[in-house]
């Protein structure tokens, strides 16, 4: 008997964007770049997680570029958890500067990790 | 595929020496002598990737990494307003004076209302738009040329 879904589940993929579940720690992740074209993908991932995980994990180790629009989309997700819940965001420099200058310092809800040095 | 879009030769510094402005405003022109233009490309929402790719690599020649960062994400938050609010497509034209990198982006929409207040306020989490023009502002120095035929953003970047 099958209570779970075991296999990975991919939200999006194509040449410049992938999109898929994470099951350690549970959330999302997100590779390639994201822009506002792509926004929506997104917003349907992080709604899914928001239904099934206590705390959002989203990792963004692997995204290399991120615009305002997207930015947005995070920061709306995370701005509107529960108190108790958090999003915890795995990234590098250059998406922690996207997602600052969208505002991430407003958003007590929303925590970054940043990896350093690695291009 | 994405880099099917990707931009034709650069423009060679001999035959593009001429300013990359269009209407009027010869006091802005760069001196000929100074202008090194490195990219002229069209774009629309379906090859913006392309556009930062172009963008990225282009930049890297003349600026430092942070730098260069900066300016994809200024170049494509400018581009991609053309996009949703300028008429789906636009141009984008880069050069160096001095120590300025120009990032020029025009498109043919109906043009901003208010072009001295846009952006200059970050909008809120729920507004949808606004935040490309605010991000660009802080990150350069932004000159908006509008009118109902079309908008021209020039961003500055020091190098």
């Amino acid at each position: 008997m099958h209570t779970r879904t075991v296999a990975a589940r991919v939200y999006h993929e194509d040449p410049v964007l992938r999109i898929c579940r994470q099951h350690v720690p549970p959330g999302v992740r997100v590779a390639g770049e994201l822009d506002q074209t792509r926004a929506d993908a997104l917003r349907d991932a992080l709604a899914e997680a928001v239904r099934l995980d206590p705390d959002i994990h989203l990792n963004l180790n692997q995204l290399h570029f991120l615009d305002q629009n997207a930015a947005r989309v995070i920061l709306q997700t995370a701005a509107n958890l529960p108190a108790s819940r958090r999003m915890v965001v795995v990234c590098a420099e250059p998406v922690e500067r996207a997602l600052i200058e969208a505002g991430a310092n407003g958003v007590p809800a929303l925590r970054m990790l940043v990896r350093n040095g690695e291009r | 595929m994405v880099s099917a879009e990707r931009t034709g030769s650069a423009p060679r510094r001999g035959s593009h020496s001429r300013p990359p402005h269009t209407t009027g405003s010869t006091a802005r022109r760069p001196r000929a002598t100074s202008v090194r233009v490195l990219l002229d490309q069209a774009f629309d929402g379906g090859n913006l990737p392309a556009l930062r790719t172009a963008v990225s690599a282009l930049a890297k020649k003349v600026a430092d990494a942070g730098t260069a960062e900066a300016v994809v994400l200024v170049v494509h938050e400018l581009s991609s307003n053309s996009v949703r609010h300028g008429g789906g497509s636009g141009r984008l034209r880069m050069w160096v004076t001095g120590r300025g990198l120009h990032c020029e982006v025009s498109d043919q929409g109906p043009g901003l209302s208010d072009p001295g207040a846009v952006g200059r306020e970050l909008p809120a989490h729920a507004a949808p738009g606004g935040r490309g023009l605010w991000l660009a502002r802080r990150m350069s120095d932004l000159q908006i040329s509008t009118s109902h035929r079309g908008t021209t953003v020039t961003a500055v970047m020091a190098l």
